[in-house]
């Protein structure tokens, strides 16, 4: 029996060894953590409030689609029949559920980011830290819900905009949330109201690289100028105090030399991210040569004065490997001495909200302080600028001129004429190089009429595949 | 040495008998074989005891034993007799060849008789194994052996692993790689064994035999168990020693030569095809060039390539006494490889197993093995810098070094010869030379195990044991090499790389087995398992650039530091088990297990999994056994350590850092499910000369770990939640018969087959709007598509060339034929994909007095591979400016030609990606001849050795490919190119599969 119990207690150190390895079944990574187990003090919040910034920067969003596309689609560039034919399917509105913009990741990423801190803020003692992290984290997923329905839904001051359908306002952290479109009025709304309270959260010297209080109070003149809330859109472009980029400036501004007028950018660093939003436009060669996708339009290449500042820092008259010349797009090529297209998307300037504030004063009938403000900004833009004298629809086409030509190539000109309920007409004989030969645009591809289904993109057919009850928009079922 | 050992043993009994055994009697007697001749070296055992002897030269024996013991007699190949001693003092035994059903086979955690088996066990003895061509990797051996277990090799690289697949494909994301056990421990491939170290390999192929292992053996198990010593047994050596030589396997197609590459290059000028135009061929206008061209014939074969040493070495020592017995061995293997200054593989293996009876009850024992390996690693990409690619791609009349008008070479300021750079702007010799990886591998499997019987029928075995892997990859690229030119930086030429990784996996297996007669008939056991593991793997990685001098490697002398990285990987395994064998008057059997297994890896609301199985056996008599069972395994293969966690990560953005959702996990992440129902039947014809198995199998692998995308709207970081939802089934028959068609004392003649025919379909996989079954998953050329095999290719189809003027047609994807080709117009090939219908083996075995002959060959059938090689030796004139295949002429001239290549003018248009290069891979291949000669026992003998052996040897001798131009044993298609498929879709100038000539000699005393 002694003998047994020796026997046995090897068996019971086997079992005992086991029993031990229990709490073994927890393991945890090595190199993330938990997010439940995050957001515990201000350095975690300021990292992760950073980590929002990034998300911008993806290549459907602001890393690309957004600051490319809204031109690509409209009269304001013409295809490089020599480059590699990206996104030709948009510039011909060929676009469809199969071969959509994909931009719903993107912002609703910055969104799930955004919510992650608000839905964790209370780890924070009150106060101007936490109200800053609150404010931020609100105006990004305001700004977020505002860039997709621009892309998706109508405007509302565009024709037939009261049955349109918003996107879903997403404030939780589940990732299977599966909510239907909404009326746009709702998200308007949020996006308004969100921020409005962000404006009283916000710090005002966060700097251009984050959101801060003339950030948010200038996406709010755009916001209340989409929706036809002039006098807000007033009220809200008055609240910018960020000085209009002087004529000098212009040119440094894109090389990302000067910040004189930027009001709020996705501040990235050239080698450790690299994002290209150039390439959207072109590559180069070493030797300065351009391989084109899209060139501006000879129209709009006429456009430009040459008594304007941005005649030289838009476009630059390049060739190609093969000595063709172009109205190359000289925005986005890359910072001083750079020619691989990355520069810090630009979300808003102020040259903006004065264009904003124009606009808005000259649908509230004060055509006086509309044209003030308009000469606020050519004043900055022309070296022989004298006061402008137009009232009435003259007004109206300087303000929208002035529009096109300060916000070519950053994400505009679809969603201005769409919102002007304007269509789109491109010239049938314009070729893309630099004397305007070239190949014209095919005649199916010329004029796309106001009110066209094809403004509002298609909801891509993934999003529908795993979500059937999502409602796509009329014209592509 | 014989005689010593017979004194010493002698000697020892008597002292034994002196001391404690007095009252037993001495037992003598003689053992010989089924043809009355005496056997030496059988085994001699009182049964329930360790005491036992061996029979000497003469077959005699002598042994202590009381009236009441048994003497069990055994002798590898007879049937294991038994003798009561009773009043008898003399014994004549006569053995008779080996009863199959009482081969001992191990299974999971236990060893049975074949009668006892249950379950569809293919088993490999160490005996087999000798038989076969030994290569450095034992998974390549197993090819064609067992039938379902379908290996393909992953390439010829001397070292390189290969493709093992139990009954098919179990997973689309995770492994389908069987559970590998040695002696007890999980390792982590088969390269890390000595061939020479088996005794047996068993693969587990049904549920019920391999549920045992729960969460890791849905793809199978293969045990391999190394050899031990006998007790009381003098001290056997083995020594085996090989030398061959191998060179790469014979294209059955023709390369061009100088005379030919001009003339194709002229004729493609000359009908205007603009990439040949500046070529050497149309260029040259005089004799005196076109001689000067001829002069410079450069087989690029034999300037790349070398004949292959391989060399084999092994020397094991086995033995033991009463109480401890013991296995040692050290091996060391050698195989350069067939490239020219590249030095190849090499390993380096050392045993030990030792056995001690430490008290009556309690038996402690350690397996112990260390194995380290060397490679010289070629590039295996698809460009310049593969020699593979490169042998086939440089132009017969482009020279290793630079030469002159009169064809002399030219040399540097240093004396060295230079560089010729070729029409592809790199020279392949030079890389090779300046541009070395190495790659360095430890693997030490260790376990020690104590098992105590504590009570009559009742034993605990508790083991501990852990498995080591240290890799090591070095990868320099001179300061001054060409490569450099093209990838390094300019301001720090040079770039080397350190990286590696560290894997440790530790077992504490604890299992408590009771076993009992209950009446005269019923047999039963009830095992108890607790089993714990944790695996731990780290790797790091060290780059710099910007080196002085070419000879120095190492990093310290570096100018700059270019990344670095390191990660730490954990996960653990917790799991119990309960097994009961039943077994009623050696004519039924019935087995049922459940074992639960725990993990890290499972999502918290799944955190355990619980796998049963069932299987029954009768034998209706000695002549034929049905079985049938039926039982669940698991794959947690796929499931990365935190997989199934929320993580939130560190980024950064403008330098600044960033904290980033990085995966919202799944709480009910899971293994992947596996359900496997066979049935087979065991049976013996003629006196059991002819032997079968046949067995029929379904296994349904569901909750397969696919991406199911979710609404952007939710924010997941990768757009989709990775979790268990697709389901594929494996079915098929697999045959296996062996017959001993003679069997007398001078002749032997045994022939065996088996083939194994398999059926694979995805039957459910990431359900959507629009395929409520599951979206198609496309992988390249190939797709995975419910009611489909599993990476079915999927094409633009090729319609041929027109007769008319040489145009390449194609399919549109409405199905007419169109001269302009449409990429997205691709179409499903039903029933053509990488997986063969059947595959199998068949060998035969002759033995004349002291001569073997041994054949192995290997069949498979029923694959598809696209041959890209092919179509960039047939290029239509796309490469032209790389040499092609003769068979190139043959385009279309005139119209009305049919059979022909299209007109080279449409080249560009012909290229395009169609199945127009999927071609069938049926093959029968000799793998093995083994010539062999045994020196005669009485002149052995004398010379105190107890085995003498020289033999000859080829590998891969001959091939036969209907379809399939090049060899069409594909694998790894190309090594350092993604490939989701897996293996065997396609191929693109991976290591050629090579064959060899050997000779060598075994010797034991």
């Amino acid at each position: 029996m002694k003998n047994i119990f020796k026997k046995l207690l090897l068996s019971v150190f086997g079992l005992l060894l086991v029993q031990s390895c229990d709490h073994e079944l927890d393991q945890l990574p090595n190199d993330s953590l938990l997010p439940s187990s995050y957001y515990t003090n201000a350095s975690e919040f300021e990292f992760a409030t950073r980590g929002i910034y990034s998300a911008f920067i993806g290549g459907s969003y602001y890393g690309g689609s957004l600051q490319s596309l809204p031109d690509i689609m409209s009269d304001n560039v013409i295809l490089a029949q020599r480059g590699r034919r990206s996104n030709q399917s948009f510039h011909e509105w060929r676009h469809s559920p199969n071969l959509a913009w994909g931009m719903l990741y993107s912002p609703y990423v910055v969104t799930n980011r955004a919510n992650l801190i608000l839905n964790y803020i209370d780890n924070l003692d009150d106060g101007p830290e936490k109200d800053n992290f609150m404010g931020e984290a609100k105006a990004a997923r305001a700004l977020a819900l505002f860039d997709m329905v621009r892309v998706y839904s109508k405007i509302p001051t565009q024709s037939g905009s009261d049955s349109s359908l918003g996107l879903p306002v997403i404030t939780g952290i589940d990732p299977n949330v599966r909510e239907l479109r909404p009326p746009l009025t709702d998200s308007y709304q949020f996006v308004v109201t969100e921020l409005e309270e962000a404006k009283a959260l916000i710090n005002s010297d966060n700097g251009v690289g984050r959101l801060n209080k003339d950030a948010v109070s200038a996406i709010l003149s755009r916001a209340y100028l989409y929706m036809g809330e002039y006098q807000s859109a007033v009220n809200s472009a008055d609240e910018v105090s960020t000085p209009i980029s002087s004529f000098a400036d212009v040119g440094q501004v894109w090389k990302d030399a000067s910040e004189a007028g930027v009001i709020f950018k996705i501040d990235q660093d050239r080698n450790l991210d690299g994002v290209s939003i150039g390439v959207e436009w072109s590559q180069s060669t070493a030797n300065n040569e351009v391989i084109p996708e899209y060139v501006v339009s000879f129209e709009l290449n006429n456009l430009y004065q040459n008594t304007d500042a941005r005649r030289n820092a838009y476009i630059a008259n390049l060739p190609d490997q093969d000595g063709f010349l172009y109205n190359a797009i000289f925005k986005m090529y890359g910072e001083t001495g750079q020619q691989n297209g990355v520069i810090d998307p630009k979300v808003i300037r102020s040259a903006e909200v004065a264009l904003n504030k124009a606009e808005a004063y000259f649908f509230l009938g004060q055509e006086g302080p509309a044209l003030t403000a308009l000469d606020e900004l050519r004043s900055n833009r022309y070296s022989d600028y004298t006061a402008g004298t137009e009232s009435g629809s003259d007004l109206l086409a300087a303000i929208q001129l002035e529009r096109r030509l300060e916000l070519f190539a950053e994400g505009h000109r679809f969603f201005d004429l769409k919102r002007w309920n304007l269509g789109i007409s491109r010239s049938a004989t314009d070729g893309e190089f630099i004397d305007g030969t070239g190949t014209p645009v095919p005649a199916a591809f010329l004029n796309l009429s106001a009110g066209s289904h094809l403004f509002e993109m298609p909801i891509p057919q993934s999003e529908i595949n795993v979500f059937p009850e999502f409602q796509q928009n009329p014209g592509y079922n | 040495m014989k005689t010593k050992f017979s004194v010493m043993l002698t000697l020892l009994l008597v002292l034994v008998v002196q001391i404690s055994f007095a009252q037993q009697k001495t037992v003598s007697g003689t053992v010989n074989d089924d043809q009355n001749m005496p056997l030496p070296g059988a085994t001699i055992i009182i049964k329930g005891t360790s005491t036992g002897t061996t029979t000497d030269f003469d077959g005699k024996f002598s042994i202590q034993a009381s009236s009441d013991d048994v003497l069990m007699v055994s002798f590898v190949g007879f049937s294991t007799q038994e003798l009561t001693v009773g009043n008898s003092t003399t014994f004549q035994v006569q053995m008779a060849t080996d009863n199959s059903l009482d081969e001992v086979v191990v299974v999971a955690f236990a060893s049975k008789k074949r009668k006892e088996l249950t379950s569809a066990v293919s088993v490999v003895s160490g005996e087999d194994l000798a038989k076969l061509s030994p290569t450095t990797s034992i998974d390549n051996m197993l090819q064609g052996i067992a039938p379902g277990v379908q290996v393909v090799a992953g390439n010829g690289k001397p070292g390189q692993t290969a493709f093992v697949r139990i009954r098919g494909i179990g997973s689309i994301n995770a492994s389908s790689a069987p559970l590998y056990i040695i002696d007890g421990l999980f390792a982590p491939n088969l390269n890390s064994v000595n061939p020479n170290d088996i005794e047996s390999i068993s693969v587990l192929k049904d549920a019920a035999s391999s549920s045992l292992y729960g969460a890791r053996a849905a793809n199978g198990v293969v045990i391999i168990t190394t050899k031990a010593g006998l007790k009381n047994k003098g001290a056997t050596v083995t020594l085996s020693s090989r030398l061959g030589s191998g060179q790469m396997i014979r294209n059955n197609f023709k390369m061009m030569d100088v005379a030919q590459k001009i003339q194709y290059e002229r004729e493609l000028a000359a009908i205007g095809v603009a990439n040949a135009q500046a070529l050497a061929g149309p260029t040259i206008t005089s004799q005196a060039g076109y001689d000067r061209l001829l002069g410079r014939e450069t087989d690029w074969f034999d300037t790349l390539l070398q004949d292959a040493l391989i060399q084999s070495n092994s020397l094991s020592i086995a033995g033991g006494t009463d109480e401890l017995s013991y296995f040692m061995s050290v091996a060391h293997d050698r195989n350069t490889g067939i490239i020219k200054d590249i030095h190849g593989f090499e390993r380096m293996n050392a045993r030990l197993n030792v056995t001690y009876q430490a008290k009556d009850w309690l038996e402690v024992k350690t397996n112990f093995s260390i194995t380290s390996t060397k490679s010289d690693e070629p590039r295996d990409r698809n460009n310049v810098q593969n020699p593979f690619r490169a042998m086939y791609d440089y132009n017969p009349y482009e020279t290793k070094y630079q030469v002159d008008d009169d064809n002399n070479i030219l040399y540097d300021e240093f004396g060295q010869p230079l560089w010729n750079l070729t029409a592809n702007g790199y020279s392949i010799s030079e890389a090779i030379v300046n541009n070395p990886e190495d790659e360095f591998s430890t693997t030490i499997l260790g376990g020690i195990s104590a098992k105590a019987t504590i009570a009559k029928g009742l034993t605990n075995t508790l083991q501990l044991g852990a498995t080591n892997v240290r890799f090591r990859r070095e990868n320099f690229l001179k300061p001054n090499s060409v490569l450099q030119g093209y990838v390094g930086d300019a301001d720090n030429p040079g770039q080397k790389t350190d990286n590696g990784s560290m894997s440790l996996s530790y077992v504490i297996t604890n299992l408590l087995s009771y076993s009992t007669k209950i009446g005269e008939k019923h047999n039963l056991k009830v095992t108890g398992l607790f089993e714990f593991n944790k695996n731990t793997s780290r790797s790091y990685l060290l780059r710099s650039i910007g080196f002085a001098n070419p000879d120095f490697s190492v990093q310290s002398v570096a100018a700059l530091p270019d990344g670095t990285s390191s990660s730490l990987f954990e996960n653990t395994f917790l799991s119990y088990g309960g097994f009961v064998d039943y077994g009623f008057d050696d004519k039924l059997f019935i087995t049922a297990s459940i074992r639960q297994d725990q993990s890290s890896v499972f999502g918290s609301n799944n955190q355990s999994g619980t796998f049963t199985s069932a299987s029954a056996a009768y034998n209706i008599n000695d002549n034929l056994k049905i079985r049938t069972s039926a039982g669940f395994s698991g794959n947690s293969n796929g499931i990365g350590s935190y997989s199934s966690l929320a993580t939130l990560g560190f980024g950064s953005l403008n330098g600044q850092t960033t904290a980033i959702p990085t995966d919202n996990g799944n709480n009910n992440l899971g293994f992947e499910k596996n359900y496997i129902y066979d049935i087979g039947v065991e049976f013996s014809l003629l006196d059991r000369q002819l032997t079968g198995v046949v067995d029929y199998f379904k296994r349904t692998t569901s909750d397969l770990l696919l991406n199911a995308p979710l609404p952007s709207q939710g924010g997941e970081p990768d757009g989709s939640i990775f979790s268990n939802i697709g389901e594929m089934v494996n079915k098929g028959w697999e045959v296996e018969l062996n017959w001993d068609a003679i069997s007398t004392r001078d002749l032997q003649v045994n022939i065996g087959g088996n083939i194994a025919f398999i059926d694979n379909e995805v039957t459910k996989l990431v359900p959507s709007a629009a395929n409520p079954n599951g979206d198609d998953i496309i992988r390249g050329n190939n797709v995975i598509r419910v009611g489909e095999e599993i990476n079915t290719f999927f094409l633009p189809k090729w319609a041929g060339v027109n007769p008319a003027n040489g145009e390449p047609l194609f399919y549109d994807s409405d199905g007419n034929i169109t001269n302009v080709y449409d990429s997205d117009a691709n179409v499903l090939m039903s029933g053509k994909s990488p997986l063969a219908d059947f595959d199998g083996g068949l060998n035969l075995y002759v033995r004349y007095k002291n001569f073997d002959l041994a054949t192995d060959f290997y069949f498979k059938s029923g694959n598809y591979i696209l041959n890209y090689m092919e179509s960039n030796m047939l290029s239509d004139g796309v490469n032209v400016n790389d040499n092609q295949r003769v068979d190139a002429f043959n385009y279309w001239q005139n119209p009305g030609d049919t059979g022909v290549l299209p007109n080279p003018i449409y080249g560009n248009e012909a290229q395009q990606n169609s199945d127009r290069w999927l071609q069938k891979g049926d093959y029968v291949r000799l793998r093995n001849l083994t010539l062999g000669y045994n020196l005669p026992s009485k002149v052995i003998s004398d010379i105190g050795l107890t085995k003498f052996r020289v033999f000859v040897q080829g590998q891969n001798l001959w091939t036969y490919a209907p379809y399939f131009n090049g060899d069409p044993e594909v694998g790894i298609g190309s090594g350092e190119t993604g490939n989701s498929v897996g293996f065997g879709n396609y191929n693109l100038y991976s290591y050629p599969t090579l064959q060899s000539f050997s000779v060598g000699v075994d010797v034991k005393f």
